[in-house]
């Protein structure tokens, strides 16, 4: 059960941003995606839950196989929908709706399964617990999210994710905005979550994919120049330039 | 280095500080103004102005009424009602209308159309309110009377009101028209407004489009649509000229006894009666009438604009909503 990306070239509009990237992320791991700004990791993210079709003049060619389904075979709109659904994504800013923090958990829960209100509570409750929120916040649950601290509302968005029954959680440079132990912290509840989730995380801190990280990919001008696993990548690049990134001397 | 020496006198600055006082000057002496003249008739008819109806007939007797002995006694009450009834059902259909085309406009067409229709909008409010009222003469009029009025509603209801196409409906219909532009623009700029991430989030979790739009984005852009409508209940009351050619012209408050029909009764909103009986302004007493009606026009437009102000606040203080 793999995610599977095979030959995948992306465009926006006349600019080629990936070339011919194929890929192997294995289930249920930890998979860093490095790479210096405009690489097209990002881009390479969003596609894997065609997130990219809302922006115009995207094209991807290459296919991705998700659960061995192909996602840009994907014609009915449903299909896309429950992919999105299954398919937890973290932004690199925390993105709460403009809601209190128990509307924003339950909101995503109600819009996809039918269930009661006070069963949605405790679901929501259990899982801002995963993410070591609920003892922070407990008594803040029907404040306005945006009243909570960066990290804090990041995490928020974890607990959101997890809400819904995801196995794939994307993760766009979700630290890159946090202080040092906001970062450490989710940092810290990756390891409970990989679990049951397959992380694919794209970071902009060599360090950070080193410490979560099970396999890491670098990126270099949209195109894949090397991936394996964490430890080999860091201790025994393979390729000139992956050293030369990891040694930030580029 | 020579540090410029600040200057103490700067003209622009105090020519600034004389428009922006010369601004509000004019406005007071306005306000001062229309109630110095409509005094007389607030003096003469008390609360019954407001409470008291009889408009029509009373704006008559008093033209013919002797010089020394003027009649001051007037009752609007029925104005007040076509006022706020004409704005408000043209708030309810122009709302409804104006949020399907914002949304249109935002979210579900193209680029190119969307700008084209956006740019068509803003044509809409720039066109002249008396051609508004010429269309709605020359076609809602006649069209609301060959396809809804027959002889025998008219014959029905000839002891209340002499029923034709000039009526309620047609000035509603008028009005919406003309509030819809301003309303649509509002809300198509609350919706452009609310952050691209918040929709991002709801395809994320992998809502639908109109999901999103439902659930997300008109909720983020209340606060935005809502002074939109406030905006244009604040054109619908003070129109004139459009709804005088339409209305029908006869300060009559709508009844409910008379079921569906209501819609059909004539009316004379306020800014309307001022049009209407002009005509009259000869004699003081009429002319203070007509002051009167301009005096309860401005407080009913001042805490219309008041009421936006607070919301557009709102929204540009991003406010929290709740969902």
């Amino acid at each position: 059960m793999n995610i599977d990306f095979v030959n995948v070239s992306a465009r926006y509009g006349d600019k080629q941003v990936l070339y011919n990237v194929s890929l192997s992320i294995p289930y249920r791991s930890v998979y860093a995606l490095i790479g210096p700004s405009g690489c097209g990791k990002t881009t390479l993210l969003r596609s894997i839950n065609r997130l990219n079709d809302l922006i115009p003049g995207f094209a991807l060619s290459g296919e991705i196989i998700i659960r061995g389904e192909p996602v840009y075979a994907m014609k009915n709109k449903r299909q896309i929908q429950n992919l999105r659904l299954k398919t937890g994504m973290i932004f690199q800013r925390p993105n709460p709706l403009p809601m209190s923090v128990m509307q924003n958990m339950i909101f995503p829960y109600m819009e996809h399964i039918h269930a009661s209100l006070p069963e949605a509570r405790r679901l929501a409750e259990e899982k801002l617990r995963v993410v070591g929120l609920y003892d922070e916040i407990k008594d803040r649950l029907n404040k306005p999210a945006y009243m909570l601290s960066g990290g804090q509302q990041q995490r928020l968005c974890i607990a959101r994710s997890l809400m819904l029954p995801t196995d794939i959680l994307l993760m766009d440079e979700p630290c890159s905005a946090l202080d040092p132990i906001s970062t450490f912290k989710i940092e810290d509840l990756l390891s409970g979550i990989k679990k049951n989730h397959t992380i694919i995380m794209v970071t902009h801190n060599t360090e950070q994919a080193r410490r979560i990280s099970d396999y890491t990919a670098f990126f270099y001008m949209g195109r894949l120049i090397e991936a394996g696993s964490t430890l080999q990548i860091f201790s025994a690049p393979k390729q000139e330039l992956t050293q030369k990134y990891i040694t930030g001397r580029m | 280095m020579r540090v410029k020496k600040v200057e103490k006198f700067h003209p622009t600055e105090w020519l600034m500080r004389v428009s922006a006082f010369a601004g509000i000057l004019a406005i007071i002496f306005i306000f001062i103004f229309i109630f110095m003249k409509a005094a007389p008739v607030f003096a003469g008819s008390g609360l019954k102005l407001i409470t008291g109806s009889g408009f029509d007939s009373q704006i008559a007797e008093a033209f013919d009424a002797p010089a020394d002995a003027p009649l001051l006694s007037f009752g609007m009450s029925g104005l007040i009602a076509g006022t706020l009834l004409s704005t408000l059902l043209a708030l309810v259909i122009a709302g409804i209308l104006s949020v399907g085309a914002a949304i249109t406009i935002c979210e579900l067409a193209p680029k190119p159309v969307a700008a084209m229709l956006l740019s068509v909008v803003r044509l809409m409010a720039s066109i002249p309110s008396v051609v508004f009222g010429l269309i709605g003469a020359m076609i809602v009029v006649p069209f609301l009377e060959n396809t809804f009025i027959t002889v025998d509603m008219q014959i029905e209801f000839l002891a209340f009101f002499q029923m034709t196409g000039r009526n309620l409906l047609a000035s509603v219909i008028v009005l919406a028209f003309m509030i819809a532009p301003t309303v649509i623009t509002l809300s198509a700029d609350a919706l452009y407004s609310v952050p691209g991430i918040y929709k991002e989030t709801g395809y994320a979790f992998g809502m639908s489009r109109f999901r999103v739009i439902q659930k997300i984005l008109l909720p983020a852009a209340r606060s935005g649509i809502i002074a939109g409508l406030i905006l244009g209940a604040g054109r619908g009351i003070g129109e004139a000229i459009a709804v005088s050619m339409v209305c029908g012209g006869v300060g009559m408050i709508p009844s409910l006894s008379h079921g569906i029909a209501a819609i059909f009764t004539p009316v004379l909103p306020l800014a309307a009666a001022i049009v209407n009986k002009s005509e009259a302004m000869s004699v003081p007493a009429v002319e203070s009438a007509l002051f009167a009606c301009g005096a309860l026009l401005l407080l009913m437009g001042t805490l219309f604009a008041l009421a936006a102000r607070f919301y557009v606040k709102q929204f540009t203080y991003g406010g929290i909503h709740e969902v």
